[in-house]
């Protein structure tokens, strides 16, 4: 087995894979060229983009601090 | 316990385990053994991000946190949600463009080699620590309250979640997690309906609230600005939010669990599905101990100190009989207490608030003098040396659970403590395992072996940091609340952790010389801090992952401009 002579070598590049801003790894396709699946589409009635759900996890994280406030409030 | 407790406790968690070795049988290649089969659905990756963060502490030390402080510490899940979203929109695409097996490959990749082992590093220390507290947190409560001994209890748990970790990995680790999850949901449930049953044969549900309500116990936002105060509103969401992008986005025992995703969007359902889910689960957990608080109030005797073991044998070496007048000055004051809600309640039945508002006073005042006699009771017991800290919070919900449950039911609680630290230990095994194998052993050591025998060196560090956990386990000892512990760790390394990886992502200028000093300088500089500041342990994500931030631009600009591998070619 051989070791890393200079593992801490600040210029020593990583290994085979591709640096991260490489055209293969910014495009989308794999350095094995299989390409990832569209992922646009959430699948879910009413919320086809994922902002939609974005923006519904925010809209239930304000209910949820609303309804905890309430019920503070109401029983304080 | 009786027969049929012992049945449904070791038939349920031995029969996951044993399904877990069988349903991922023949597991040789690495990417199936560290990533799964590929093929993991929304749901399933959904409840393995959560059984892997809700370990026994949540569960045993959860109740008692609301049974002694009320539902503030449901906001240190605030800012957990916008975290999943960054880590949906930021992280999880990286992560999966690359194929990375750990979060800390990318930081290779990014940076350099140094850089790479700093992120392992600072994952794998905590990391360590903290599987060796998710085995030890439920033993040493178990084995104090049934009578077992404390290292068979530790070292039974312990092997059970090697043997299916090793066996399956991944996998094996996500289908057990879907079935302990199904305990788990479905002891809590019955737990709360017990509670329930029993509060209404004093009261409606609504005098509950009216109770807990009056004894501060569901205070559950606090919009203060004070920074001294443990949990605000913006302290969960700001400090929380850290804790969480760097938890969920650059742990590796999270990290783990979600890149095992059929697709992009199955992985980002199930981290949606943990957003929307992570506080209400909590909040009931909470409540739980809330509510107990009532029961409690209105019972005849309740236990002085809830760690009854650790009491009795203070009180049988007690020569002076302090003990036992603390006990006799509780029983006058809780007397008093439970007559005076008895009274309250009686008269807001009756329409008479000025009347109902007297008795409330009464009540508090009662309540008040019961908890003296309470923190006098902990400073005795402190000062009898007899094995404990002073705090019974961890073992409030047991003594529910064992007093108040039928059997069948104790079985299955129990087993859902056992459930639930099984769930995350062998995530945190399978994790910690994974990191030693591709950033250190793989990378460092044998760089051009086959699948097999990278398959075979991760069962042997998953044995190897499961023996650890066990060996750390064995010695350590209980702190004052295992469930704030747990967070205070993660706290002072994870600002740092997820620097690492914000700088990775936003600052393109940043190389990894000056990252690295940055973050050591960073680390330092929290580490010294937490000692010497009073402030809410959420905001040490924020001041560590600020702090190396600036540290690298600053370190950055003095270095110079840095060169990428390819420009140097």
């Amino acid at each position: 087995m051989d070791l890393d002579p200079n593992p801490l070598d600040v210029h020593a590049p990583e290994d085979n894979t591709p640096p991260i801003d490489a055209p293969g790894a910014a495009s989308g396709v794999m350095p094995g060229g299989t390409p990832e699946p569209p992922d646009d589409v959430t699948g879910l009635p009413g919320l086809r983009t994922w902002a939609s759900v974005y923006l519904l996890v925010g809209v239930v994280f304000v209910v949820y601090v609303i309804l905890l406030t309430t019920l503070s409030r109401v029983f304080a | 316990m009786n027969w049929l407790d012992y049945v449904v406790l070791l038939g349920t968690i031995l029969g996951i385990a044993a399904y877990g070795v069988w349903r991922t049988r023949g597991r040789r290649d690495l990417n199936t053994y560290l990533k799964g089969a590929g093929d993991t659905n929304w749901l399933v990756i959904g409840l393995s991000v959560m059984a892997t963060q809700a370990s026994a502490i949540t569960f045993l030390s959860t109740p008692g946190q609301g049974y002694e402080s009320g539902l503030g510490f449901v906001q240190n899940y605030f800012g957990a949600p916008f975290a999943l979203i960054i880590i949906s929109v930021v992280f999880l695409p990286i992560y999966r463009r690359l194929k990375v097996f750990t979060a800390y490959e990318y930081l290779g990749q990014r940076f350099d080699t140094k850089t790479r082992l700093l992120g392992a590093a600072l994952f794998l220390l905590p990391r360590g620590l903290g599987a060796g507290i998710t085995i030890y947190a439920p033993a040493i409560v178990l084995s104090t309250v049934m009578g077992w001994r404390l290292d068979v209890t530790i070292i039974c748990s312990g092997l059970v979640a090697i043997v299916y970790t090793v066996a399956g990995g991944s996998d094996a680790v996500s289908h057990t997690q879907k079935y302990q999850l199904a305990i788990i949901f479905a002891g809590m449930a019955a737990a709360f309906i017990i509670l329930l049953v029993r509060l209404r044969a004093d009261m409606t549900l609504t005098d509950a609230f009216t109770v807990a309500g009056g004894f501060h116990k569901l205070e559950a936002v606090d919009f203060s600005l004070s920074a001294d105060k443990r949990y605000t509103f913006w302290s969960g969401l700001l400090g929380g939010m850290f804790l969480a992008l760097s938890y969920f986005g650059a742990d590796q025992s999270q990290v783990q669990r979600y890149i095992s995703g059929g697709s992009l969007r199955e992985s980002r359902m199930g981290l949606m599905f943990n957003a929307i889910c992570k506080i209400p689960m909590q909040f009931f957990i909470l409540l739980l101990g809330s509510l107990m608080f009532v029961f409690y109030a209105l019972q005849q005797t309740p236990p002085v100190f809830f760690n009854q073991t650790a009491w009795n044998l203070a009180v049988s070496k007690d020569s002076s009989g302090e003990l036992r007048t603390l006990e006799r000055k509780f029983t006058v004051a809780h007397t008093q207490q439970r007559a005076a809600i008895r009274r309250w309640i009686a008269a807001t039945h009756s329409g008479d608030p000025a009347t109902a508002a007297a008795w409330r006073a009464a009540a508090m005042a009662a309540g008040a003098r019961t908890e003296a006699v309470r923190d006098d009771a902990k400073k005795a017991l402190t000062a009898a040396h007899v094995g404990t800290t002073g705090s019974d919070a961890d073992y409030v919900f047991i003594t529910f659970v064992l007093q108040q449950l039928p059997h069948g039911l104790i079985g299955l609680l129990v087993a859902v403590f056992f459930a639930a630290a099984l769930s995350a230990k062998s995530a945190e095994l399978n994790a910690l395992a994974s990191t030693t194998t591709v950033d250190l052993y793989r990378h460092l050591v044998a760089k051009a072996a086959d699948d097999a025998h990278y398959v075979a060196a991760s069962r042997c560090f998953t044995i190897f940091w499961g023996l650890a956990a066990i060996g750390f386990a064995l010695f350590a000892n209980l702190v004052e609340n295992l469930i704030q512990a747990v967070n205070i760790l993660g706290s002072i390394f994870y600002g740092v952790v997820l620097a690492l990886f914000l700088v990775a992502f936003f600052l393109r200028r940043v190389g990894g010389t000056a990252i690295f000093w940055a973050a050591i300088a960073a680390q330092l500089l929290v580490f010294v801090l937490y000692f010497k500041l009073g402030i809410s342990y959420l905001w040490y994500n924020i001041i560590g992952c600020a702090a190396c931030m600036l540290l690298a631009v600053v370190l950055q600009a003095a270095l110079g401009p840095t060169l990428r591998p390819e420009e140097t070619a």
